[in-house]
């Protein structure tokens, strides 16, 4: 049955038609006017812009680093400073970024329930669930811009340094962004059941911390398997259902494997599709929650 | 919908996150693959390089680790799985001659066809090979199939239980043969950034390298690597600095106050102790990073050949070093090793080969004649030293009053003198042709020449021309210094003329090992080894002049024993003549002149 699970064809082509609909459905109901209002404004938040420039320094500062390192006495490679260059750059990108997507999707909602332009939006002949999706997909594009424009900033660092296309970069930053895609929908949901942007802004960096210790689950999982008591196996029971159901954002650690590998020892690239798969459907659970919580909102 | 939101809503979320569930299922699945399908090729390429795939261990050690065990399971059912694949060379196990399994010849020479970026290390690697794509996608199928199942569960499970001595890419346990504690979760420790970790600790390594504090570097390069063990150039600027700047500033230690160490089967110094701790750094990164040829480049020339001339580890690091995507110059210092050992015929085959693949190649011209000369040098001396034991043996028949015998035995020696000056003029052509013909000369093809003619003056009784010619010589060439230098002080010795300052220093220091080892006997594996210093040689302790096979750094027999017995090295890293007792066979191990260490 696992293996049935893991590995049919059919149901890797039964994921490919969902996510299709998805998307489609996505294009089909969203209200691109809200979209794009929600992208207008996001730009115009200095919060975003100041952790915009902070990873604009994180990434040229990298290159300062290994600089001084190579001064100092000319011995280090040249791999080793492009390989720090990576980490530095990866590393920014992934705390800014999901600061970003976090801060972004943590406010929109509330911001407008508490200038009061959600009820002059809802007014219109607007549902609500177009409505939410379209600050959702706004909060996307901003996500999506913010990373290809700190992507690009990397891609320059990294020509600088060696003038090669950093085309595996281009892998690496798409994979960030299903990650930031997941924290970002449970982010905003929790988002629409708030009035203020501070709980979902705690929340959301509880969820991208939690969605990187689900591992831990397992440990927790083994070791009620080894002990008699009730109480460790229930709790056991509840890790397992939990370490199954939760996002585990361990899985995107793809992107910086992808990156530091050498030539000859790349991870396999089927895990690429399959973890864009997994990205889209935690976000859709994400939206119907979100959803879920702001159609019961009175408004 | 209308009748019912809430719960036609509360349905459609637990189907997305049934469905997203199910989905992380397959990715985890996927990702275990991938960690098992490195594993197989980990696996495989330590049972071909190191003759094991787990370190030795013993006793309840041994018995906890599982690798050997899962790993021909698996094996067993890539016969079946896998298609046909034809046995090419080196894909034969040197210990048993048998064909390595089919799962080890595919695993050989594998090429990622997919998300490969040429050049990414800074230089351009050679091309992935079609046909060795076509091989690895074989082998991740395979990995990933419905009839390895039970296996890849079993592997999850060892290795969350620490019960895999091999840790491959990616696994994320690193360095646990070693470390049993070391914590599974490291890679959480750091919320996915323990590679920038590693990198922030390494700048920690560069900047005690630059204030000189050397005992903090080696901690802090094994955290490096314990935090991403994927840091391939960690690995390898860490067995520099080991090997190379460690060592800068330590003299070097007189031979009689070395220690013998039957692990590493050498006699060690301060600096031989770090040449090998550079060693095991190196193979700690083989054994993460199996595929990467600049670990086995690394630990065969730079390590081995140059510092610890020993180029028998070499030829088996460089060897292995050619099967993955590599670099031209490695297979150009590969046959420079088996030169270094001997084994002209090789080394002559490589250079021909690597000639075709490189048309005009400048060094390849050269090292072909080279090798060429060296083959008919070396069966030059082996004519010569039968000659003369006939012509020994010809005396003796002559004093018993066998003159007939004794004239037969004088002819044959001269027919073998004869073939000998053949031989000799043979080479002494191809040297000197080599000489002529490169601009600026062929600094080796004038040693030879030199040291050939300096034998010839020594043999005619014109020992005193002989040595002039060797000291200006040896001053002239640079690498043929020591040959040079032993072959003085062996002449002077042989007409009884005195010797200089230092190379009565040389031989005082000889006369001094010799000493120390005479009086204190070693213990190898249980073994007790006595060294006759009138023979030069070591000897196990039972040996009563019973037959023995002699053995020397070229011969095939050598290399396969070694695998299949690595106690082996231990016997003869004591001396450059051995004699040793194995499964009832007595050997003898000469480690003859190497000819030219390049």
């Amino acid at each position: 049955m696992s293996i049935w699970l893991a590995s049919n064809p059919w149901l890797t082509v039964l994921y490919g038609v969902i996510v299709l609909a998805i998307l489609a459905a996505v294009a089909w109901f969203t209200p691109w006017s809200i979209a794009l209002f929600t992208f207008r404004e996001g730009l115009r938040k200095k919060t975003l812009i100041g952790f915009l420039i902070l990873s604009i320094l994180v990434i040229f500062g990298s290159m300062f680093m290994t600089a001084m390192m190579y001064d100092t006495g000319g011995t280090v490679a040249t791999d080793v400073d492009v390989k720090l260059i990576k980490d530095i750059c990866i590393t920014a990108i992934s705390i800014f970024g999901v600061l970003i997507a976090i801060f972004i999707s943590a406010s929109v909602v509330p911001t407008e329930i508490e200038n009061k332009v959600v009820y002059t939006v809802l007014s219109k002949p607007v549902r609500r669930f177009q409505y939410l999706l379209g600050k959702f997909v706004g909060v996307q594009i901003i996500v999506a811009v913010n990373l290809l424009l700190m992507g690009v900033l990397f891609s320059i660092a990294l020509y600088i340094k060696e003038p090669i296309f950093p085309r595996m970069l281009l892998y690496a930053i798409f994979l960030t962004y299903f990650e930031f895609l997941i924290v970002s929908a449970f982010t905003f949901a929790v988002a629409a059941a708030s009035t203020s942007a501070v709980l979902p802004t705690i929340a959301g960096l509880f969820i991208y911390i939690t969605g990187n210790l689900t591992q831990y689950l397992e440990s927790v999982v083994n070791r009620s398997e080894a002990s008699e008591s009730a109480v460790d196996k229930t709790l056991g029971g509840l890790a397992w259902v939990l370490r199954n159901t939760l996002p585990d954002l361990q899985y995107f650690s793809l992107k910086t494997q992808i990156l530091s590998l050498q030539i000859n020892d790349t991870p396999k690239d089927i895990q690429i599709p399959n973890l864009v798969v997994y990205g889209i459907l935690y976000a859709l659970a994400g939206y119907i929650i979100a959803y879920w919580v702001f159609r019961r909102k009175e408004l | 919908m209308k009748r019912f939101p809430n719960l036609v809503l509360a349905v459609l979320a637990v189907i997305a996150l049934a469905l997203g569930a199910l989905q992380g299922y397959r990715v985890r699945n996927l990702r275990e693959a991938d960690a098992f399908y490195r594993w197989l090729v980990t696996a495989s390429t330590q049972l071909r390089v190191f003759g094991t795939i787990t370190p030795e261990l013993e006793g309840e050690e041994a018995e906890k680790f599982m690798d050997r065990d899962l790993f021909d399971r698996v094996v067993a059912k890539a016969d079946q799985a896998l298609p046909d694949t034809p046995v090419l060379d080196g894909d034969v196990d040197d210990a048993t001659g048998a064909p390595y399994p089919k799962l080890v010849r595919y695993t050989r020479t594998l090429s990622t066809g997919s998300l490969t970026e040429e050049g990414e290390s800074g230089t351009a690697a050679v091309a992935a090979n079609p046909e060795q794509v076509k091989k690895d996608a074989e082998v991740w199928r395979f990995a990933r199939s419905a009839s390895l199942a039970p296996e890849r569960a079993d592997f999850v499970r060892f290795r969350r239980d620490k019960r895999l001595a091999t840790a491959g890419t990616q696994i994320g346990v690193a360095d646990i043969y070693k470390n049993q504690e070391a914590p599974v979760s490291i890679g959480q420790m750091f919320l996915g950034f323990r590679k920038l970790a590693a990198g922030l600790v390494w700048i920690q390594v560069d900047e005690a390298f630059h204030k000189g504090e050397m005992q903090r570097m080696v901690p802090l390069m094994r955290t490096t690597v314990l935090l991403d063990p994927n840091f391939v150039d960690a690995y390898l600027i860490g067995a520099w600095h080991l090997a190379y700047n460690l060592t800068a500033q330590m003299s070097d230690t007189p031979g009689y106050l070395k220690e013998y160490v039957p692990e590493l089967g050498a006699w060690v110094g301060n600096k031989e102790r770090a040449y090998y701790a550079a060693a095991n750094f190196l193979k700690d990164g083989i054994r993460n990073n199996p595929r990467d040829y600049r670990l086995y480049f690394d630990l065969g020339y730079a390590v081995y050949a140059e510092k610890l001339n020993d180029h028998m580890n070499a030829v088996t690091y460089l060897t292995e070093a050619t099967k993955q995507r590599h670099e031209s110059w490695v297979r150009r210092m590969l046959y420079h090793s088996l030169q270094a050992t001997g084994q002209f015929e090789e080394a002559r085959a490589g250079w021909e080969d690597y000639l075709r693949a490189n048309p005009g190649h400048a060094v390849a011209q050269r090292m072909i004649p080279t090798n060429t000369a060296l083959t008919k040098e070396r069966d030059a001396e082996a004519l010569g030293a039968q000659a003369r034991r006939l012509l020994t043996q010809a005396g003796q028949a002559r004093a018993d009053g066998q003159e007939a015998q004794a004239a037969e035995l004088e002819r044959q020696a001269q027919e073998l003198t004869k073939q000998r000056d053949a031989l000799q003029a043979e080479a002494r052509a191809i040297y000197t042709d080599l000489n002529a013909n490169t601009a600026g000369g062929d600094e080796f093809a004038q040693a030879r020449l030199w040291r050939m003619q300096a034998l010839e003056l020594h043999e005619q009784g014109r020992t005193l021309e002989a040595l002039a010619l060797l000291r200006q010589a040896r001053m002239e060439v640079a690498r043929f210094f020591q040959e040079a230098s032993d072959l003085i002080i062996q002449m002077c010795i042989e007409a009884d003329l005195p010797l200089n300052l230092s190379e009565r220093k040389r031989i005082l220091e000889i006369e001094r090992m010799k000493e120390a080892w005479t009086a204190k006997p070693v213990e190898v594996a249980g073994r007790r080894f006595d060294f006759d210093a009138a023979q030069d040689a070591w000897r196990q302790a039972d040996y009563a002049d019973q037959e023995t096979i002699a053995l020397t750094p070229a011969a095939k027999d050598l290399a396969a024993l070694r695998k299949d017995r690595p106690v082996i090295d231990q016997f003869i890293g004591l001396g450059d003549n051995v004699v040793f007792e194995l499964d009832g066979q007595w050997y003898e191990f000469h480690r003859r002149s190497l000819l030219g260490n390049t």
